[in-house]
């Protein structure tokens, strides 16, 4: 399966893209007005799509019977574009090229790894939050190298882990969307365990966000020696924010994230009003800078990564739909 | 391979639940109150999936073994291969998504976690109202509550600080049973179950003990679902309330009362009291002496009586009985009242022997002033030997002298109130030695007797030596208050004289009072 990188439309897709802002986005202040952002996003642009299967270019899908549904978990992103994806219902991560085109596969040895990151030397490691609650470091090959246990100091339970970081520094294990834990260094050897708040923003402070409890989402940035907040942002959508999907900063120190809008019908639980994906750019002053809506959201199959944005601030998201898994890219101009 | 009876293919088996719900329904149609199971704390319910947690995925299966909220393996936690449902499973412990929601909520009865009957509920049946719950909005999710989709059903723990669910869940086979954090897509509906109750009072087990009743004591144990049972009967109580208050009508008015002790027993009725009769108040005679007899009948004590209405105080000089005792100015008092008594006087000055021989004589005198209101007339006051008995006379009777057996003297001049009067009288020693005693009073003209503030002279004489021959009267010399016997006896003959002088001299009592 190959698709052309810039396809803009798939199967069951619309995306709405109004310069840059979506007319659904009511919170905005006179200079967060459509047409006023300092940047716009360019996108989506399919940048993979493969239909669910279990070998070759297809990825594998595991329809739950009592139990949990899931597709590849997670994938991530060559600095060339190329593309990994934890295929692990497969037992396996396939490597695809920028345009799509199937490169290569990686065994796994169990269908229970839900994250992974590239490291130094095209070394894979992988994070089983649940059955082996270990991080595996094999090589592209699918050489097994090492694997450590996650539950310790900062890590009470492997089940709380919400996110692997791959930082210059090493690999570094989130807990509870709050607190972040080095488990391997720069040598993706085990390292002393050292926590920190919230994820990465710069040498001196970190970036963390919660839901206000009234609908909407607040950012701030930490300073990692006092714990004082040095910048604050208040996310607003016009919708409930249900969930806080991924924070990242990028190579230039904007702060990228990405909201789950959910609301209930209310005359009915088990209908929904409104659901959307928003993506919000901050510069490094938590200033609004321009944000842009994806109508993909998570399906019953899971996913425990969805997007991840690269140093340049490009964003990538993986979306299911009944034919098949696609990763989608925004890019951003200037 | 270990299967239950709904191992059946998808379609089926949610028609299957279908006709089960259906038939519950009809069932429970015409029922006034909604089903309910047995009630279960939030608390209760994240601690029963709490222990479940590190058993296997079990298709089919629902139970583990449990202690308190953690799990307990000493019971194989049993494993699964496979892709259920084409899986295969070990052991007895284990459970699919809807055994351990079903499990865990208790629906639709009671049921051990140990007990493996996985009931008739498949994930989907959680994501729609059902006869032991009702589907919410995922916004008013709250511990306990379950979120399910059509294959799938998560017991729901608390969100995180990003809107993260952590969850208990049933994985898959690969996984067991785990805590998870994780998201639910809008498929997944929130649905919260019936009777839920408030969380854990106590300990299971625990037991209190409080008090009740009249001091009594009651008890009652925690049960295994965390709240406590009903109270036990009130034991040992006692006899009345504490503090509360009885009483009971006395013989004519009033009453009396009694308190209920701390300890619930009653203490002892307190005296009777009560009011005084109505109307003007009546006389009586209490049959006291003195002031003390005036009385008004009131209530005493609970009974009709006669009530004094003077209140007696110490005797003072005033001519009137103030302490009750029956005589005005008794006990000599000193204090004067105001006015002072017709008749009052206080006696200044005196001189008297202390020793003599047998049958000699001694004049005496004293000085009294008059402190009355009336005047002494000459001739009309007296003093009087008081202990002088039945005309035999006084110890020191001296019948020449004395006007009368019992009156030693008589004044020999008028004293107005405020002047000062003196009386001059003889005393003759007895024959026999010894002591001889007397007091002399002053009395009025009528001869009743002065009693204050100082109306009495006592005279104590020691009598010693030969009786004195007869000598002739020494002359009274109340001039400078004093009285000097310069006596002549045998003791002088037989060589004592000197020794005897000088041991009247002294023996010589010389008392003056201002």
């Amino acid at each position: 399966m190959k698709r052309a990188a810039s396809k803009m439309l798939l199967s069951g897709i619309v995306v709405a893209m109004l310069g840059g802002g979506l007319v659904a986005l009511t919170h905005r202040t006179a200079a967060q007005q459509p047409g006023h952002f300092a940047a716009a996003p360019l996108g989506p642009e399919v940048v993979l799509h493969a239909t669910w299967g279990s070998m070759g270019a297809t990825v594998g899908r595991f329809d739950g019977d009592e139990a949990a549904s899931e597709g590849p978990m997670s994938f991530a992103v060559y600095p060339d574009g190329e593309l990994l994806v934890l295929d692990q219902v497969n037992f396996r991560v396939v490597r695809f090229d920028d345009t799509g085109a199937l490169l290569g596969e990686t065994p796994i040895p169990a269908n229970t790894f839900q994250d992974l990151e590239i490291a130094d030397g095209g070394r894979i490691v992988l994070l089983d939050r649940l059955a082996r609650r270990s991080l595996l470091v094999m090589t592209d090959a699918g050489t097994a190298i090492r694997e450590i246990g996650i539950e310790g100091d900062g890590i009470p339970e492997g089940g709380g882990v919400t996110a692997m970081l791959a930082q210059d520094d090493g690999i570094w294990l989130e807990f509870d969307h709050t607190s972040r834990v080095r488990l391997l260094d720069q040598q993706l050897l085990p390292s002393v365990r050292r926590e920190v708040r919230g994820r990465p923003f710069s040498s001196t402070s970190n970036l963390l966000g919660e839901l206000d409890g009234q609908g909407d989402a607040r950012l701030w940035l930490e300073d990692t020696a006092t714990g004082n907040v040095l910048e604050r942002a208040q996310v607003g959508a016009g919708h409930r924010i249900d969930r806080i999907i991924w924070l990242a900063t990028d190579a230039a120190g904007n702060v990228h994230g990405q909201f789950h809008l959910l609301e209930d019908d209310p005359t009915d639980p088990t209908k929904i009003a409104f659901e959307q994906v928003l993506a919000v750019r901050y510069d490094a002053t938590l200033h609004e800078v321009a944000r842009f809506a994806s109508p993909y959201v998570i399906q019953e199959v899971e996913q425990f990564r969805e997007f991840r944005v690269m140093p340049d601030g490009t964003t990538y998201q993986m979306v299911f739909e009944h034919g098949g898994m696609s990763i989608l890219r925004w890019r951003w101009t200037p | 391979m270990s299967r239950r009876s709904l191992c059946v293919p998808k379609l089926l088996r949610s028609r299957l639940a279908l006709g089960l719900a259906l038939l519950g329904i009809l069932l429970t149609w015409g029922t006034p109150s909604r089903a309910a199971p047995p009630p279960m704390s939030r608390d209760d319910i994240i601690c029963r999936a709490a222990s479940a947690v590190g058993f296997s995925y079990h298709w089919g299966g629902a139970c583990w073994c449990a202690n308190g909220c953690s799990p307990n393996f000493n019971c194989s936690k049993g494993s699964c291969s496979g892709n259920c449902g084409n899986c295969t499973h070990s052991g007895t412990y284990g459970a699919d998504c809807s055994g351990l929601a079903a499990h865990t909520w208790q629906v639709p009865s009671a049921i051990a976690v140990t007990h493996c009957d996985h009931g008739p509920y498949g994930a989907s049946a959680f994501s729609v109202n059902g006869t032991y719950w009702d589907v919410i909005s995922r916004s008013a999710l709250q511990a306990g509550d379950t979120l399910a989709c059509s294959h799938h059903v998560v017991i729901f723990q608390q969100g995180d600080p990003w809107g993260s669910l952590r969850t208990y869940e049933a994985r898959g086979c690969s996984y067991g049973i785990v805590h998870n954090w994780r998201t639910c897509t809008s498929d997944y509906h929130a649905a919260r179950r019936h009777n839920l109750i408030s969380s854990c009072e106590c300990t299971p087990g625990e037991p209190q003990t409080a008090n009740c009743g009249n001091c009594g004591t009651h008890s009652r144990t925690c049960q295994s679902n965390c709240h406590w049972g009903a109270w036990s009967a009130c034991a040992g109580q006692g006899e009345c309330a504490a503090g509360s208050t009885d009483s009971v009508a006395c013989c004519d008015c009033g009453h009396r009362s009694r308190t209920c002790s701390s300890h619930c027993s009653w203490g002892a009725f307190g005296e009777c009291g009560g009011p005084d009769p109505a109307g003007p108040p009546v006389a009586c005679d209490t049959g006291e002496p003195g002031p003390c007899a005036d009385g008004t009948v009131r209530c005493i004590k609970g009974c009709l009586g006669c009530a004094p209405t003077y209140t007696p105080v110490p005797e003072i000089c005033d001519d009137f009985d103030n302490d009750c005792s029956g005589v005005a100015d008794d006990g000599d008092p000193v204090v004067m009242g105001d006015p002072p008594p017709a008749f009052a006087a206080r006696l200044f000055d005196v001189s008297v022997p202390s020793y003599l021989d047998p049958g000699e004589r001694s004049v005496a005198w004293a000085g009294f002033a008059n402190e009355g209101t009336h005047s002494w007339p000459r001739g009309q006051v007296l003093l009087v030997a008081s202990l002088a008995q039945d005309n035999q006379g006084s110890q020191l009777y001296d019948e020449p002298s004395w006007p009368a057996w019992d009156v030693a003297a008589l004044l020999d001049r008028d004293v107005q109130p405020g002047e000062s009067g003196y009386l001059t009288w003889m005393v003759r020693a007895p024959l026999e030695r010894g002591e001889a005693v007397e007091q002399f009073r002053l009395a009025g003209p009528d001869g009743t007797p002065m009693r204050c503030p100082a109306t009495v002279v006592a005279l104590d004489v020691h009598v010693g030596g030969e009786p004195a021959p007869a000598a002739a009267e020494p002359a009274p010399s109340p001039s400078d208050g004093c009285s000097c016997r310069l006596g002549t006896s045998s003791r002088t003959s037989d060589g004592l004289g000197a020794i005897g002088l000088l041991a009247l001299g002294a023996l010589v009592r010389r008392r003056r009072r201002k």
